[in-house]
């Protein structure tokens, strides 16, 4: 998608982030939704099913698991979801906001540009959900706890390090969205806002795995080994720092669960999480490597 | 605390606001454990942990969890400066001290 011509190792056969643009945007419009009025929402939640799958949940597997209760258990699923929801949520905002930038800009091409209004309609439409979703049934959106810090990019840095943070918080999200929308363990509604959002996001992350290998072919061809060097290492510890928003000691709280920053460390240290984290991240992690923006698996 | 949780947290537990030698003991010692760039040889409370690697941008979110463990509250980062987290006198006035008062 960039302007510049693709970069010699794309297979000649292989089609462009251009090229597919224009099929998901011709997708985008026929699968047109209204998240005001195409979603039921129930008065309240019935307390009596999972918001997450069981599975899921950051404690399952551990030994912790075994001494809750299964209203315990009830509970914390709603936060564990709320959790998942407003993470997405607050990982939506920054992308909006980057998609706008790039549009009609010469980052992108105006088949780019065509798909990036509807990448960027269907993102704004995820976050008034899971802020009804949040505000209904749980009463807040739990905060993001980033601070920015100014700091200074090489030519093409901070646009390969936008499309890895869109990646990730997409493809980790479709992760959980794929294995809770049709559990029939979970609440009716958490089961449709997953499905929904999975629907848009399988056409986001088609554009933006294209995308991304374009870009990385370009960048990393053009920057230095310091440069190179920097994005691998900073990549690989932004794919553990998201692993760990997973583990959020507030949610914990809310749920009435006790010393809820050991819980945390301690679940995060667990091999079950551990294993949670590498299957969910393989698919992402291996375009990655694929890619060159990462030079091994790294340890999440 | 649970079994499962024994063992698993090697910093103490809530310290007490009025002990500030205490609590900026507990934040060196977390950014010494957590840092990928080599220790100083002297951390002094005015040591730049920014300028010095000791805390880049990615850290943050994990030491502002540790921070929230330490004062018992949470801590809104929309409220806050990037400059708080300049060296340790910094991060005291701004997280400790008005707790301690």
């Amino acid at each position: 998608m960039q302007t510049e011509s693709p970069p010699p190792s794309t297979p000649r056969h292989a089609k462009s982030a251009s090229e597919v643009a224009v099929r998901l945007t011709k997708l985008s419009r026929e699968r047109a939704w209204n998240v005001y009025t195409d979603i039921a929402w129930p008065e309240a939640l019935s307390g009596e099913r999972y918001c997450m799958a069981p599975e899921l949940m950051s404690v399952w597997g551990t030994e912790y698991w075994d001494t809750l209760t299964e209203e315990q258990r009830l509970r914390l699923s709603l936060y564990e979801c709320a959790n998942f929801f407003s993470l997405t949520l607050q990982g939506e905002r920054p992308l909006v906001a980057g998609l706008s930038d790039r549009l009609y800009s010469k980052r992108v091409t105006p088949e780019g540009t065509e798909y990036l209004h509807h990448f960027l309609d269907e993102e704004n439409k995820h976050m008034v959900m899971f802020g009804m979703f949040l505000n209904r049934y749980v009463g807040k959106v739990y905060p993001e706890k980033k601070v920015a810090l100014e700091r200074t990019y090489a030519k093409g840095e901070e646009e390969v390090m936008f499309f890895c943070k869109a990646l990730v918080v997409e493809e980790l999200g479709d992760y959980y969205n794929i294995k809770m929308m049709n559990d029939a363990r979970l609440e009716p509604i958490a089961r449709e806002l997953n499905d929904v959002h999975h629907r848009d996001e399988s056409r986001h992350i088609a554009f933006g795995r294209l995308h991304l290998s374009e870009l990385s072919a370009h960048w990393l061809e053009q920057w230095d080994d310091e440069v190179r060097t920097r994005v691998q290492t900073w990549l690989a510890q932004y794919l553990k720092a998201s692993w760990a928003d997973f583990y959020n000691p507030s949610m914990y709280r809310d749920a009435g669960l006790p010393d809820a920053f050991k819980l945390r460390t301690a679940v995060m240290a667990h091999p079950a999480s551990a294993l949670l984290r590498n299957t969910a991240s393989a698919k992402l992690v291996r375009l990655f490597v694929d890619c060159g923006l990462l030079t091994e698996v790294p340890a999440l | 605390m649970t079994g499962f949780l024994l063992g698993f947290w090697p910093y103490e537990a809530a310290t007490p606001m009025h002990d500030p030698q205490n609590i900026r003991a507990q934040l060196k010692s977390w950014l010494l454990e957590h840092a990928s760039a080599a220790p100083p040889e002297t951390f002094t409370d005015q040591l730049p942990i920014l300028e010095v690697g000791l805390l880049n941008s990615l850290d943050i979110v994990e030491f502002v969890l540790f921070i929230e463990d330490l004062r018992g509250e949470e801590v809104d980062t929309d409220a806050i400066e990037p400059e708080v987290f300049t060296n340790i006198d910094s991060l005291w006035e701004a997280f400790f001290a008005p707790l301690a008062a």
